[in-house]
């Protein structure tokens, strides 16, 4: 199994889990969700990100740092950093 | 006796009968406090006489705090004389669990001192412009050479003006956010005169004579060894002590209620009306036995989250929140429903038992405004709700675990572990430890009950409650599922609040349920029999209004009489209190 290959899927799967999920919350469409601009443009409040990493817990079935959303700027820093996390878990 | 009863009972004892207007510290000596709105130094000095404070300091640290139940059980002896007395002394608690939780080796050496020498402290978080939105906190903290210039003002801060030490909850980034604040340690006598001033006091309703007031911060320069961990870390510092705290403020609603329904069964059995006495109406004993059953389901909840703190700190985020809802809800409830039976002289500000419980009515209602208000607690539960309320499938990186965690969280002689702050989360990750053991609560019910002498119709009855309260958190589950279906989240909804009360009387009725199973065979008579616990889930399921002419509620009622007449704690874990001169009813 190609590390790399995988560590691009899992990250791109995150991205696309987080945008979905972002829309859902926010209430806008997916499509006008950019993955580089911060959480903060798209009004996530403090206590909303802290449902989103709970829904994505479920999703990834681990337990996450409830601060994670307020440590990562935008939905790409925060999906990279979890594909790494997750690869170096199972390494 | 209990273990767990001797720090508790022998403040009872030093402190003496509050009935008794030779004793220092009596309801009468409360009352001329409450009526001149005059913060009770002597009463509090009083009870730091007896050295209380030590429990507000781990043994770590030089005190006697190890266990949180152990620290519940006495602020209970304090809230059933005097809620002023125990909130200056609970805010103390809170202001110094900060440095429990992330202070240096220093700073914790500093509040131990002064704790023990029985200064108060405080912790100074909300704002005139926000109360419980603390991250729209204005109070700001600037880096300066050697620290930081603090300006701001707090307001409605408890011991703002008693205290010699605060925890100040400040905004270190312009921005803000989640990181964007950090809590200081600030020391009065280490600021210069022109750098503080304090507000003045606050008239309220209740607590009348707290120091209820406030501090205004000007360029007030702290020394760079007064921020409490790292830059940034005090929203979720502030978090985890308030999961903690908030638990503990339990102890002033379960303190509250056992002196309102002493005050009232002491009326009730000695005043005649309508040729009998008002205990004889069956409406009036109806109305007793459900104070009583609140009292008891309160101290089953609230002593299990005590004990949760120590066994499953990574859960305290749900625990606390549903304990800072429930149990202050409840008693509130309770203590209404007993001035119903006081009748007139519920109303009175002298008489009966000097006026105490117009006093208590007034105080006791606070406990469900502050540090996260009942509404707030519910709020932080909706964050986690659908997922707690979906039943827990083992997958493979959470195996169901056995049932010794509950084991832990109820037994009443099995020794805690040390409380580790580390531990201490802000999402329980979708779990409940307790809900999750309903299957294997169920199962004992069921098969292991028959054997020992339970009686039939309490194991049919809490059969039929345990299975109802399973399908009530399915029934729940669904609701929430729809929600999130139809919305795309729960958490801002107004129906999941009702979901978020229903899951908070379904826990209570769980852990009643568990408390009886496992310590049934050291419960006195008649409480070890059960029939309480059957009345207490019927009771949170909502489903009929209790009969009182029943077998159940005829033991219940002999349990509280036998309480009162051997004048012990309201308790299905008693002891003995400090004599008592039954008042005749005026």
């Amino acid at each position: 199994m190609e590390p790399r290959t995988d560590l691009q899927r899992d990250r791109k799967a995150i991205e696309r889990w987080l945008v979905v999920h972002l829309a859902l919350l926010l209430r806008i469409r997916p499509e006008d969700i950019d993955v580089q601009a911060p959480f903060a443009q798209y009004g996530l409040d403090s206590l909303t990100a802290v449902y989103l990493v709970g829904q994505l817990e479920e999703w990834l079935d681990r337990d996450l740092p409830v601060g994670l959303a307020w440590d990562f700027p935008n939905i790409e820093a925060l999906a990279k950093h979890l594909a790494e996390s997750d690869a170096t878990a199972h390494s | 006796m209990p273990a767990l009863a001797t720090s508790a009972e022998l403040l009872e004892h030093c402190l003496g009968d509050p009935l008794d207007e030779a004793t220092g510290f009596s309801f009468a000596r409360s009352l001329e406090y409450d009526e001149r709105e005059e913060f009770p130094a002597p009463l509090i000095a009083l009870v730091q006489d007896f050295k209380l404070q030590e429990y507000f300091v781990p043994s770590a640290c030089g005190g006697k705090l190890e266990s949180f139940e152990e620290a519940l059980c006495l602020m209970r002896v304090v809230s059933r004389r005097d809620l002023t007395v125990a909130i200056a002394l609970g805010q103390t608690f809170l202001g110094a669990m900060h440095l429990w939780i992330k202070g240096s080796e220093e700073q914790k050496a500093r509040v131990s001192q002064l704790i023990r020498q029985g200064k108060l402290m405080a912790f100074a978080l909300t704002e005139r412009t926000h109360g419980g939105d603390i991250l729209a906190g204005e109070v700001h903290a600037r880096a300066t050479d050697g620290g930081y210039l603090l300006s701001g003002e707090k307001w409605l801060i408890n011991n703002a003006n008693s205290a010699e030490a605060l925890t100040v909850f400040a905004r270190t980034d312009p921005k803000g956010g989640a990181r964007g604040f950090s809590v200081f340690l600030v020391e009065k006598s280490r600021l210069r005169p022109h750098e503080f001033s304090i507000l003045p006091k606050v008239k309220t309703h209740g607590i009348r004579g707290a120091d209820i007031s406030g501090i205004l911060f000007n360029s007030a320069f702290l020394p760079v060894n007064s921020l409490i961990g790292e830059l940034g870390s005090g929203f979720e510092t502030a978090l985890r002590t308030l999961s903690v705290t908030r638990t503990l403020c339990a102890a002033f609603s379960l303190g509250a209620v056992d002196t309102a329904l002493r005050a009232t069964l002491d009326f009730a059995l000695n005043r005649r009306i309508f040729g009998g006495t008002v205990f004889d109406i069956p409406h009036a004993r109806r109305l007793l036995l459900e104070s009583f059953l609140d009292l008891l389901i309160c101290e089953c909840v609230a002593r299990a989250a005590t004990r949760a703190i120590h066994v499953i700190p990574d859960q305290s985020s749900i625990w606390s929140a549903i304990t800072k809802h429930f149990v202050p809800v409840t008693a509130e409830r309770a203590v209404q429903t007993l001035g119903v039976v006081l009748g007139a002289r519920f109303y009175l500000r002298e008489e009966h038992w000097s006026g105490i419980f117009q006093k208590l009515l007034r105080d006791n209602a606070v406990v469900g405004l502050f540090d996260g208000s009942t509404e707030v607690s519910l709020g932080m539960l909706t964050l986690q709700l659908d997922r707690v309320l979906t039943a827990r499938r083992p997958t493979p990186s959470h195996p169901i675990r056995s049932d010794a965690g509950v084991e832990k969280l109820f037994s009443m002689g099995e020794s805690l572990p040390p409380f580790d702050p580390d531990k201490l989360e802000l999402t329980a990750h979708g779990r409940n430890t307790l809900l999750d053991s309903l299957p294997l609560a169920l199962d004992q019910v069921e098969t292991g009950l028959a054997v020992d002498g339970t009686a039939a119709d309490v194991i049919e009855e809490l059969g039929r409650q345990t299975r109802l309260t399973a399908n009530e958190l399915s029934k729940e589950a669904q609701t929430l599922s729809a929600v999130l279906r139809r919305d795309g989240q729960v958490h801002k909804n107004a129906e999941t609040f009702d979901v978020a009360k229903r899951y908070c009387a379904l826990h209570a009725a769980v852990a009643c349920l568990q408390y009886w199973l496992t310590n049934r065979r050291q419960l006195p008579v008649p409480f070890a029999g059960g029939e309480w616990v059957v009345l207490a889930m019927q009771r949170l399921l909502g489903l009929r209004s209790l009969d009182v002419t029943s077998r159940f509620a005829n033991s219940v009622i002999e349990g509280l009489l036998g309480l009162h007449d051997s004048n012990a704690l309201f308790s299905t874990n008693p002891f003995k209190l400090p004599s008592v001169r039954h008042a005749v009813a005026t």
